[in-house]
């Protein structure tokens, strides 16, 4: 046998198994995105922490977010918290949801937490549909009052539902924006996990 | 929330020197009551959930990035295994 033939027998196994590989990735849909990046600290604030800084902030709340990498400019409308815990999310899969116990974009500290749907059964796809497919280093604008806060994509992370980590919604820390919806298998109407890309300010 | 958001704007746009001093000595007293206003919010309560998706799209992509990428490997290996193993024939004039 040649060396030729060698390296062709070779290469054809080798391709058939990613092939195999590729149809077993196909018949298993739903698998959460892989973790990647580093996450912001969001340290709770200390308590000798002054309650305002010196100078003047720009707290306004957002009211759109932008992901020119998704081609996603959606508004944001202020939500609260179910009686049960869960995050209120507007009914409408266009547009975003801050949770107004978070902080406001532009704030020295604190965790600014945006969520949108993936999909709805009625609507189909959500404003952040392809949010886990957003690379790290992507540029997020969310505008705030007259001001566009920018930031960059850092990290991305599948929770499991109802394990969301405390400090997404700890008071404090580093100043950074997540981005939240769902992701995962799909069953009975809701989704294993949530997915959550974390970004900080560019100019930080 | 919007009279922070006026009390910015006049801070870097107003033309009046007087009220931009009063919405700069305004602002820290705005902001603690944002810290108040935060901190009732927090008292209703934080998440422990969040609720996003209710359609499954999102869980029926098939063509994934790394699928794709698996299926294009493969076409390349088994073009380039079709070329190795293909006998060469000699063409006659």
């Amino acid at each position: 046998m040649t060396r030729r033939r060698t390296a062709g027998w070779a290469a054809l196994a080798a391709g058939l198994s990613a092939s195999v590989a590729g149809v077993a990735l196909l018949l298993q849909p739903g698998r959460p995105p892989a973790d990647e990046g580093s996450v912001p600290v969001a340290a709770v604030a200390s308590p000798s922490a002054p309650l305002v800084d010196a100078a003047p902030q720009p707290w306004a709340p957002p009211t759109r977010v932008t992901i020119g990498a998704l081609k996603v400019d959606a508004p944001v409308d202020a939500v609260g918290v179910e009686p049960g815990g869960a995050l209120v999310v507007p009914e409408n899969p266009a547009r975003l949801g801050w949770w107004i116990g978070s902080a406001t974009p532009g704030s020295p500290r604190g965790t600014v937490v945006v969520a949108g749907h993936v999909d709805t059964a009625a609507d189909g796809p959500g404003a952040l549909f392809r949010l886990e497919t957003l690379p790290l280093g992507a540029t997020v604008q969310v505008r705030a009052g007259d001001r566009v806060v920018t930031y960059r994509t850092v990290a991305r992370r599948s929770y499991a539902k109802e394990r969301l980590p405390a400090d997404l919604f700890a008071a404090g820390g580093a100043p950074r924006l997540a981005l939240v919806t769902c992701g995962g298998t799909f069953h009975n109407g809701v989704y294993s996990h949530n997915v959550v890309v974390y970004a900080e300010p560019a100019s930080a | 929330m919007k009279a922070m958001a006026l009390g910015q704007k006049e801070i870097s746009q107003g033309s009046d020197d007087a009220a931009q001093k009063a919405a700069r000595d305004a602002a820290p007293v705005i902001a603690s009551h944002h810290e108040l206003l935060d901190d009732a919010a927090r008292s209703l309560g934080v998440p422990s959930s969040i609720g996003t998706g209710t359609g499954g799209e999102a869980a029926a992509r098939p063509f994934t990035a790394p699928v794709i990428g698996l299926f294009s490997l493969g076409a390349l290996l088994l073009a380039a295994a079709a070329v190795l193993l293909m006998r060469r024939r000699t063409v006659r004039a």
